[in-house]
């Protein structure tokens, strides 16, 4: 009902978990919210009774130190006690989580304003998007090339800190298949509010193929109009920062483009990846998404805009 | 009542009064005038702010708005923060404070006159420096919390130096205004007023002062910290060069949490004079209430790590930390339910100051649960950095301040300007920003939940949010109208309000006794504490040697009586500085160093802080003339009470006492940064380094340590007036200093490293540049006790014996801080 009316996302929030972490975290906010109703309730309750229109010269109950220490201090204790357990619980879960071996291991930094992925074990390096297989453990090694970011895919588990200076891990078991959306949860400089990035969980089946097609360097035999493509990519400089992985373009300040035509989204998670808004971003990115480290390119002839489409378009 | 003939009543009021115009202006000291400054700066500034807030709900009403651009929303949200933490709540409540204080607790002034008016032109010059920025277009973008490296000079630009300098000049201001409070509520209460029988708002603001102390005094440092490496090309936050990214936020985090309960506690100081007044009775459970408010002073000390659950810190620090966080919320509970049984059965009057408490519980107790929520870290690795927080802590800092402040506001007014506010508007006013606070920030629970992150200009459609938010905007205009009625109903009350007479509201505490406005003076009689039923009784009171003597009295010179800290019998008459110019001069050549600092010139800087230090030097000279030095030894022989405190007795000492702890902490967060910054280096010295050769810097320490002892020999000399040689003894000791300091100098001249190479040599370097500062600050003392022995020896104002004590204080705390420095620099790289 209320969804109908407010319309709520899935794919972005706490209470649409898929893991049993993120289920875990959102039994103990129930729990957490019934307690604190709770205690607002019964307060509000005394402070009406306190408030009611009395007698005076009628003699009745008389709250004194006794009723101070007893709502005050003894209740509210054993209230804690069992919220600070339930607690801890809760976490010796999660840094149990993080001691499993078997892993996935899938390396995360974090850059003004988007997201280098790397699959060490696997030699893939792709940017804005994870793939993972359901119901395995992914470790996720957390760092960032510049300031403070934050990992934080509510639907999955709770956020964690990416540092410049040191690395942080968490480790997280999906199980059900899905695009769930992830977004930068410390403030990171201009554009902290667009560096998102999906999640896609898929079964191990899918995740093998991903992975294959992956490996693969960019494609050598290309048609004219593609080499074209290139050329100009060189020509406009793209290569000083996107890499492409089996050529020369090894730029390491934007997101490396080996498989950009499959990507979902362009602009960590700003709009979806087609040939369209591909086009619109190399022309004008700083409209889509304002103050992000891309330059405009609004002086390459039409033509040559075509090619070059039509070479990132062959990087599957 | 004391008769007091005319003539001498108009030269004592006289004596109080400002200077005629624009010159009394500037020169005033009075508690009254400086308070109300305090409170209506601070409400232009909470205006600004709020109009900020308002442009970014517009901003967020709809999903995908670009009416901000990311730049300016980034701004907005840093300058709104900034303001209503540093340039609001805590300078309103001190202004509050300074205002209302003295007259609950029965003194004439606060303990340092000069060090308010001081105080006060800090904030107002740092605040404006602060907002300056708008308009060269360079406002701060890096969030109130400027969390490094994104504050530091690879990642933001001219505008957080106006962050860094405008704020360190009102945290200056805000660690005079603690020191001063602190020393007022112990030392100034009137006779019987014992710390058992304190009010509650002076036990709040008493306890907020040594938090004030404490808390400011790290952020200050650590703003020092961020400004050398943003100005100096220090390491102490260059992740490249062994600097720490979460130092900062240890740092920032150990002022920012204990600063939310620095602004709260004095609030609930304002709820308890209100429900006390409204309940007709003293509030229930006094000594608990007194005892959480201690508690709570002292266990937020314990809870900055709860802002820092999500950057991966030990399961056990974090469980730690849970834990004192539980704690607090028991303290605050009992201070709730101990209202609720002050109130119970009261048929308490439904006027304005009593609907801001009943809407500040309400919401207060909202904002707590939820406080207990974020304390859980499963659940705060959630909701940290969403809607969730803000909405937890607007409930907080709205509900649990905002509505207090509006409450005192409406409770205190009549005192202060002698007009009653009126009741309808006021009641208008109420439900406005009831209604308005509780749409704009209620939903934002939800939407932390569904996934709406804090510090966003814009959010996508497809996170399904707008509707919420879109209340949301409603909502803070609707709060916005509530404060504008509020605003209205101030500025019609100094009109066209109905007369307040002494005691509007049928109140018991002592300010209520004064006249409406009170005079400048407060009290013409100082007052006798004596309580009926737990609160003063006017009915019935001697007044004893003390007050008659000082009834409309000193004439020529200010001056009100102090008392023992925990007892409150008389000890001393303490003298009080009347107008002068040298609080705003200071300041003056404060706000022009930092903005020498700002356009990097770095002579002007300089040369204004030699004019700085001379000016101080200036305000502490002892500045008494012969005539009221002789009418003060008269006044002494008739009441029997010195007017030469000295050691617990004098202001002065306890002064010196808050400075010290200033000091300590300032040199303490350096040692944390050193340790800190260790803890996580692969090596330790960084960077193949060596510790330096420790001779040097071992051999001037232990001539600092030689010094305590011998100043307190000259202490005692001194006190038991027995021996001639003092002289000697005081200029050897001021050689045994100059040559500490020329050996520290040519040590550090000579050090083998540069301060801009790593975090390690930084912050080396910066332990060593404040012990030498001490050492300049010593040295001046010890050359004051130097020439007070070469001239006058028979009439002592203030006390010889004292400015001996304060040397000898300053000297013991020299001599631990240079073992304590040679231990942390050279002895523990060496045996760790």
């Amino acid at each position: 009902m209320m969804n109908e009316w407010f319309n709520f996302n899935t794919f972005q929030s706490a209470w649409h978990p898929v893991s049993e972490v993120a289920s875990d975290m959102k039994s103990l906010s129930w729990f957490l919210i019934i307690m604190s109703t709770s205690v607002f309730i019964i307060t509000v309750l005394l402070l009406i009774l306190a408030l009611r229109k009395k007698d005076l010269t009628q003699k009745s109950f008389e709250p004194g130190n006794k009723f101070i220490l007893w709502s005050g201090l003894f209740i509210p204790t054993i209230v804690l006690i069992i919220t600070l357990v339930w607690s801890l619980q809760s976490s010796l879960k999660i840094s149990k989580m993080n001691q499993e071996e078997d892993v996935i291991n899938i390396q995360v930094i974090g850059h003004q304003f988007w997201w280098e992925v790397i699959y060490p074990d696997h030699h893939i390096i792709t940017a804005n998007e994870i793939y993972v297989p359901v119901g395995s453990n992914i470790k996720f090694e957390l760092s960032s090339q510049d300031v403070i970011h934050s990992f934080w895919i509510p639907n999955i588990h709770g956020k964690l800190d990416m540092l410049p200076d040191h690395k942080t891990y968490i480790t997280m078991n999906i199980e059900r298949p899905g695009r769930y959306r992830g977004q930068c949860a410390e403030f990171c400089g201009l554009q902290h509010a667009l560096m998102a990035f999906p999640l896609v969980a898929v079964s191990e089946n899918e995740f093998n193929q991903w992975l294959a097609r992956n490996q693969k360097k960019a494609p050598l035999d290309l048609s004219e109009k593609e080499s074209r493509g290139k050329e100009i990519y060189y020509r406009e400089s793209c290569h000083t920062c996107h890499a492409i992985g089996g050529t020369d373009f090894k730029g390491k300040a934007g997101p490396d483009l080996t498989h950009i035509a499959t990507r979902l989204t362009l602009g960590a998670g700003t709009i979806e990846n087609n040939q369209k808004n591909l086009k619109q971003w190399i022309v004008d990115s700083q409209s889509i998404k304002p103050m992000n480290r891309m330059p405009k390119y609004k002086n390459i002839p039409d033509k040559d805009l075509d090619d070059l489409l039509e070479y990132l378009g062959s990087l599957k | 009542m004391i008769e007091v003939n005319d003539k001498k009543f108009k030269t004592f009021e006289k004596t109080w009064s400002n200077e005629e115009g624009i010159r009394g202006f500037f020169t005033l000291v009075n508690n009254q005038p400086l308070g109300k400054r305090f409170m209506g700066t601070a409400m232009v500034f909470f205006a600004l702010g709020g109009i900020l807030a308002l442009l970014m709900r517009i901003q967020l009403a709809v999903p995908e708005n670009n009416w901000l651009s990311p730049l300016t929303y980034n701004q907005f949200f840093t300058v709104h923060g900034s303001t209503m933490m540093f340039l609001f709540a805590v300078p309103f409540i001190e202004g509050l404070a300074l205002y209302i204080l003295p007259m609950i607790i029965g003194s004439r002034d606060v303990a340092f006159p000069r060090l308010s008016a001081f105080s006060y032109w800090l904030y107002l010059f740092g605040g404006t420096f602060f907002f300056i920025s708008f308009f060269t277009g360079d406002a701060p973008d890096s969030g109130w919390f400027a969390y490094t490296p994104l504050s530091g000079p690879k990642y933001s630009g001219l505008g957080l130096d106006f962050w860094v300098l405008g704020l360190a000049l009102v945290e200056i201001s805000g660690i005079g205004t603690g020191i001063e409070l602190g020393v007022t509520v112990l030392k100034m209460r009137a006779r019987g007023m014992s710390l058992n029988r304190l009010p509650l708002f002076a036990w709040t603001i008493l306890v907020v002062s040594i938090m004030i102390v404490f808390a400011f005094t790290v952020l200050l440092m650590a703003t020092t910290l961020l400004e050398m490496d943003r100005m100096l090309n220090t390491k102490f936050f260059n992740t490249d060069f062994g600097g720490s990214s979460l130092l900062w936020q240890h740092l920032f985090w150990f002022f920012g949490h204990p600063e939310v309960y620095i602004m709260f506690l004095p609030a609930t100081g304002i709820i308890s004079s209100i429900v006390a007044t409204f309940a007709r009775r003293p509030i229930k459970g006094y000594t608990y209430v007194a005892l959480a408010i201690v508690i709570t002073g002292f266990v937020s000390f314990g809870l900055w790590v709860h802002h820092m659950f999500a950057t991966g810190l030990p399961e056990l620090a974090n469980a730690f930390f849970t834990g004192a966080s539980l704690i607090i919320a028991v303290a605050s509970g009992i201070q709730v339910f101990a209202w609720i049984a002050t109130i119970w059965g009261r048929n308490p009057a439904f006027r304005v100051p009593f609907l801001y408490f009943i809407g500040f519980l309400v919401n207060f107790v909202a904002g707590g649960v939820t406080g207990v929520m974020v304390a859980v870290v499963p659940f705060d690795l959630q909701v940290h950095d969403t809607f969730f927080i803000v909405a937890h802590f607007h409930y907080v800092l709205i509900g649990g301040v905002l509505f207090p402040v509006f409450g005192g506001l409406a409770y205190w007014l009549p005192k202060i300007t002698g007009k009653m506010m009126n009741e309808r508007i006021g009641k208008l006013s109420f439900w406005l920003t009831f209604a308005g606070f509780n749409i704009t920030f209620f939903p934002m629970h939800f939407m932390g939940f569904l996934g709406m992150p804090r510090r966003i200009y814009t959010y996508p459609n497809e996170l399904g949010l707008g509707e919420l938010n879109m209340l949301s905007t409603i909502g803070a205009f609707i709060l916005g109208s509530g404060s504008l009625v509020f605003f209205y109903d101030v500025i019609k009350s100094l009109k066209c309000g109905a007369p307040a007479g002494n005691n509007p509201w049928g109140a018991r505490s002592l300010e209520w006794s004064l006249s409406s406005p009170p005079p400048i003076y407060s009290f013409l009689t100082p007052p006798h504490y004596q309580e009926k039923d737990g609160e003063f009784d006017e009915t019935h009171r001697p007044q004893g040697i003390v007050s008659e003597v000082l009834t409309a009295a000193p004439t020529t010179w200010r001056a009100t009586p102090v008392t023992h800290a925990l007892t409150a019998e008389v000890e001393a008459i303490q003298w009080l500085p009347g107008p002068t110019w040298l609080p705003f001069l200071s300041a003056v050549v404060l706000l022009i160093t930092f903005l020498g600092m700002l356009l990097k010139l770095y002579l002007l800087s300089a040369f204004s802080f030699f004019i700085f230090v001379g000016l101080i030097i200036q305000w502490l000279w002892p500045s008494m003339s012969p005539k009221i030095q002789q009418e003060a030894l008269a006044l002494e022989e008739i009441t029997g009470v010195t007017l030469r405190p000295s050691g617990t007795k004098s202001t002065v000492w306890w002064g010196m006492l808050g400075l010290i702890i200033v000091l300590t902490m300032g040199m303490g967060s350096l040692f944390f940064s050193y340790f800190y910054l260790w803890l996580y280096s692969d090596m330790w010295p960084q960077g193949n380094l060596s510790v330096p050769d420790q001779k040097l810097f071992l051999g001037a320490s232990a001539l600092l340590v030689l010094s305590a002892p011998l100043m307190f020999w000259i202490k005692r000399e001194i006190q038991t007036r027995k021996s001639r040689h003092i002289f000697i003894a005081a200029l050897l000791n001021f050689i045994m200093v100059s040559l500490a300091l020329i050996i520290y100098t040519w040590d550090v001249l000579k050090l083998p490293f540069d301060p801009t190479l790593n975090a390690y040599t930084s912050v080396f370097y910066s332990i060593y540049w404040l012990i030498m500062g001490f050492v300049v600050v010593d040295l001046g003392i010890c050359l004051s006790v130097m020439s007070r022995i070469g001239t006058d020896k028979k009439i002592e104002f203030p006390g010889f014996l004292l400015h001996s004590q304060i040397a000898n204080m300053f000297a013991s705390f020299l001599g631990l801080v240079a073992i304590a420095s040679w231990i942390v620099l050279y002895l523990a790289p060496q045996i760790i």
